[in-house]
């Protein structure tokens, strides 16, 4: 007999909540009872825009590829790196990357490093190839564009990823505008361009090369196409009104840069002087180093409004280039015995010029001279529009396009370095993105002009093509560093990548600046404070008292359920990335 | 590696819609134990803030509930536990089942009112897991002082700061010899529910669980800081967090560099009349403790 049949209900049972017995004690869940009546906070889960992705002028998604990144999910970075920037690999060597600037780890420790770790991906994915991450059904459209500079190769992936035809013509033989004839490979090697090159170009673009706009074909050609991208550039030198610019000796920077960088030889004497402030002038300069010349740059300013990036001035200085400050050239003539006479006026700084940079002014009638073998002059390139018709618009020396990079014909856009914008490969990728996809919303119909104005035409591809997937898109705030809690953050910083020595890296142009390998770029991936982009730690789900604070099961993320918050704010207190905002209950 | 979100159950077993304050440490900590521990668990529930949410009707606290008076909660673990050992032994309840006998009170009845039966419970050795909620004093009825609220401290009966020191009850429950004791925090949900799973797993005994729980209401900070106030506490050194498993101690967390526990208190309106000369007697003791600590 069952012993406990005698006894009343099978204790077995007994001991869950829901199976005591009523009477023993009341059962009753309170589910009724609304706590968020209590409320007059009201937290709400938001996400805000990392100041990092704000300040890519591509348009990087670095959150995502770096938070994938430490979280050794090599493949999703990658797919999100390249679904951005097809130049992941150069960008990730020359891009100045303003997005390491406005790092909030920077005002903890030191910021994370971006480039760094999109070098790394690009080098540890270098033997497979780029493909998109997604390709568009085909569109029946026929996209045509000029020069394969970064902006223009960059705008004939986006176009297609978006599934257009492109073709390209470019004036060169060979593809890549300036990080191919101009940037050295001690800075970019050429393996690396040609295979981010080559992997655009195996998407199925047509190329013609040795075709200059203007000269072997006529723009007018181009209008049987659907829709024009202009990226041609600026490669014209201006009329240099210095007395002897034309002597035997005397270069363009850009042509000698070119020369050597295609020829990989030019004739050079012992004597040689740069003049100029800019990245031409240097990377001329160092150039030069490596074919065992020691040259002496001039430069009419002083150091700090050098134009050309400060850690390569440091570069060419550490490799022996000798700068010489506040000297302006005014004549070049033939010397007697052999070779140039430079003279230059003494300068000094007395005001501020219309840009806001210190005016140099001549010193007083006091003048030096040099003698010289050769004169390189790097004082800067305007773009040529001469071969555009005349119903596409100017504005100043640069080419007018509105804000979605269309010009003033209908069908033609444009983008990089002929248009006014900081003259760089992260601006002429993300000048061509903004065009890309502004074209696609041309060649389907929309109005440009109206979408503009809603707010709805998306600067990068994840939101043109809706693949991010956070929850509330739409608009959101830029992350500060007072919406994080860095109570969670353990200060570290990884190894710095490091230089070659100076003395091997001035025999050759092996790259100078090295990268992280896998492991490290991991390690400093897991640096990133993924300001304002929730990343699932929990916090506000553990810490919340009432409960609240629950996986919705459809998106997959964190939802506060305001039937039972009661507007303590823990939440928002505790979240490590600034994604929940509070305000007063009933607030607008 | 897999956070303690994704680990710990998803089903809530202390719900939504209970009248603790907001902001209430209480409220985090039930559901933690409720998740670490399970349906098949028992509590024995003194007259604390925690008893109204599990004891007032509805009720938010999904396990069967012993509520019994301020002082025997840890008589509770005995006799609950001697129960379900006598209907195992009877062949009533299968003898594989496992079963958490836990007890919770505040530090009022566990160091004042509830001493002698805590001490009481722990000498022999009864199976079960004893919480002191610690809030550093009287909260339900009102913000008086315990023997556990800390010397400077301001409490309703206390207007003028509390002249004596705070009881160290987890090392009083050291010295009884019991399999486990460890100190915890709300702030750091990871050791406590590490520590909370070892004491669950280990062989019947009694195991004490102290927990540093910040009181918005009663310490005199805003409700959203609970968290903060309660990190603060550890990484000022003020609350070590420390176990001692069968006698051996373990720190378990030693911050690398000691905050200034200034940044503790002044925060509280608790201690708002400290003078400068109390701060430092406070830092002393704590510099002083922690190189105890060392060896
Ligand atoms: C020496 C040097 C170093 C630099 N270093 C850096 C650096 O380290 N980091 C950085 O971010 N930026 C750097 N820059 C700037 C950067 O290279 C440019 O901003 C960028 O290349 C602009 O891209 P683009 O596509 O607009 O033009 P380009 O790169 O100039 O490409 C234009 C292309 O159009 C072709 N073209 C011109 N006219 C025609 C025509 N009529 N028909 C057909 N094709 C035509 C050209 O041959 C060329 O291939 C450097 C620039 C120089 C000069
Ligand atoms: C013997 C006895 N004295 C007084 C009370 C009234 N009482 C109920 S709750 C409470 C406060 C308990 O304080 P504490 O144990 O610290 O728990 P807290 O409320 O702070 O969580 C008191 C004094 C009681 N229930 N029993
Ligand atoms: S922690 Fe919970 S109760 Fe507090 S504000 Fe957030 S959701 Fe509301
Ligand atoms: S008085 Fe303190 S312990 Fe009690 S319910 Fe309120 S916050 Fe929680």
């Amino acid at each position: 007999m069952n012993k406990s049949k005698a006894l009343g209900p099978d204790i077995q049972n007994l001991y869950t909540y829901s199976e005591l017995p009523i009477g023993a004690t009341a059962v009753g869940l309170p589910e009724g009872r609304e706590t968020g009546l209590w409320r007059y906070m009201r937290p709400t889960i938001e996400e805000k825009i990392p100041p990092c992705q704000e300040a890519c002028p591509a348009g990087n998604w670095i959150q995502r590829f770096v938070d994938a990144t430490a979280s050794g999910n090599l493949d999703e970075a990658w797919r999100a790196l390249k679904l951005e920037n097809p130049f992941p690999g150069v960008c990730g060597r020359v891009c100045y990357h303003p997005c390491e600037e406005s790092c909030i780890r920077k005002e903890f420790d030191v910021s994370t490093f971006i480039h760094l770790i999109e070098r790394s991906l690009a080098d540890s994915f270098f033997n497979e190839r780029l493909t998109p991450p997604i390709i568009r059904k085909k569109q029946d459209k026929k996209t045509a564009v000029v020069g394969s500079g970064p902006a223009g190769l960059a705008c004939a992936y986006f176009l297609r990823v978006l599934g257009y035809e492109v073709t390209i013509f470019e004036a060169r033989n060979e593809l890549g505008g300036i990080p191919q004839t101009g940037i050295p490979a001690y800075r970019l090697p050429k393996e690396i361009l040609n295979k981010e090159i080559g992997d655009i170009i195996a998407l199925g673009i047509e190329v013609r090369k040795g075709c200059r706009i203007g000269k072997d074909m006529d723009f007018s050609e181009l209008f049987t196409y659907d829709a024009i991208f202009l990226a041609t550039g600026a490669h014209q030198t201006p009329p240099v009104n210095i007395p002897g610019v034309t002597n035997e000796g005397v270069y363009q920077g850009m042509d000698f840069l070119a020369r050597y960088n295609m020829e990989s030889s030019i004739d050079v004497g012992e004597r040689v002087l740069v003049i100029g402030g800019g990245n031409v002038a240097i990377d001329v300069s160092r150039t030069l180093i490596r074919l065992g010349i020691q040259p002496t740059l001039l430069y009419r300013r002083t150091r700090s409004e050098m134009p050309a990036h400060s850690e390569e001035i440091d570069d060419a200085l550490a490799e022996g280039a000798r700068f010489q400050y506040l000297l302006s050239p005014f004549s070049i003539r033939k010397s007697e015995k052999t070779g140039l006479i430079l003279e230059c006026a003494k300068m000094k700084i007395q005001g501020v010029d219309p840009d806001g940079r210190p005016r140099a002014v001549p010193h007083e009638g006091k003048r030096v001279s040099f003698e010289a073998d050769q004169v390189i002059l790097a004082i800067g390139e305007v773009p040529d529009f001469s071969y555009l018709p005349k119903e596409i618009d100017l504005i100043k020396d640069l080419l007018w396009v509105n804000e979605w990079g269309q010009t003033s014909v209908e069908k033609v856009f444009a983008g990089g370095d002929m248009i006014d914008q900081p003259w760089n490969i992260s601006e002429a990728i993300g000048s061509a993105k903004r065009a890309a996809i502004a074209m696609d919303h041309f060649l389907k119909g929309d109005d440009l002009q109206n979408l503009f104005r809603q707010g709805a035409l998306a600067k990068t591809m994840r939101e043109h093509l809706d693949l991010d997937l956070s929850p509330e898109p739409g608009h959101r705030e830029v992350a500060t560093f007072n919406d994080l809690n860095l109570s969670y953050v353990r200060s570290f910083s990884s190894q710095l990548s490091g230089k070659l020595p100076t003395v091997e890296r001035i025999c050759d142009f092996r790259e100078v600046n090295s990268g992280l390998d896998l492991d490290a770029a991991i390690k400093e991936a897991g640096r990133c404070l993924s300001c304002g982009v929730c990343k699932m730690c929990g916090n506000c789900y553990l810490f919340c008292p009432d409960g609240a604070v629950q996986i919705n099961p459809t998106t997959g993320r964190y939802a506060i359920n305001y039937q039972y918050c009661k507007g303590c704010g823990i939440c928002q207190n505790e979240c490590p990335v600034g994604a929940i905002t509070i305000e007063a209950e009933g607030a607008m | 590696m897999r956070t303690l979100a994704e680990t710990l159950p998803k089903e809530e077993l202390f719900h939504s819609g209970h009248p603790l304050c907001p902001g209430c440490p209480g409220g985090m900590m039930l559901r933690w134990i409720t998740k670490t521990l399970g349906k098949n668990s028992i509590c024995s529930m003194a007259a604390t803030c925690m008893a109204l949410p599990a004891m007032v009707y509805p009720h938010s606290l999904e396990i069967p509930c012993l509520y019994i008076a301020m002082a025997p909660s840890p008589a509770g673990i005995t006799g609950v536990s001697a129960a379900i050992k006598i209907l195992k032994r009877k062949g009533r309840i299968p003898a594989d089942r496992k079963i958490s006998v836990f007890a919770l009170a505040g530090d009022g009845s566990a160091g004042d009112i509830g001493m002698a039966s805590l001490s009481g419970a722990a000498e022999r050795n009864d199976d079960g897991i004893f919480f002191c909620f610690d809030n550093e004093a009287y909260m339900n009825t009102g913000i008086q002082r315990s023997s556990s609220t800390p010397r400077f401290s301001w409490t309703t009966s206390t207007i003028k700061g509390k002249p004596e020191k705070k009881k160290d009850l987890p090392r009083i429950m050291a010295a009884h010899d019991i399999p486990y004791v460890a100190t915890v925090s709300v702030a750091y949900p990871d050791d406590f529910v590490r520590k909370l799973e070892k004491a669950r797993d280990m062989e019947p005994g009694f195991k004490y669980l102290h927990v540093h729980s910040p009181c918005p209401t009663g310490w005199r900070f805003p409700e959203s800081k609970t968290i903060e106030i309660a990190r603060l506490a550890v990484e000022t050194g003020l609350w070590i967090l420390y176990e001692v498993d069968h006698g051996s101690l373990k720190v378990n967390f030693r911050p690398e560099k000691r905050r200034p526990i200034e940044d503790y208190l002044r925060p509280q309106g608790r201690f708002r009349e400290l003078s400068q000369k109390d701060i430092q007697s406070i830092q002393d003791r704590i510099d002083n403790r922690w190189r105890d600590m060392r060896n």
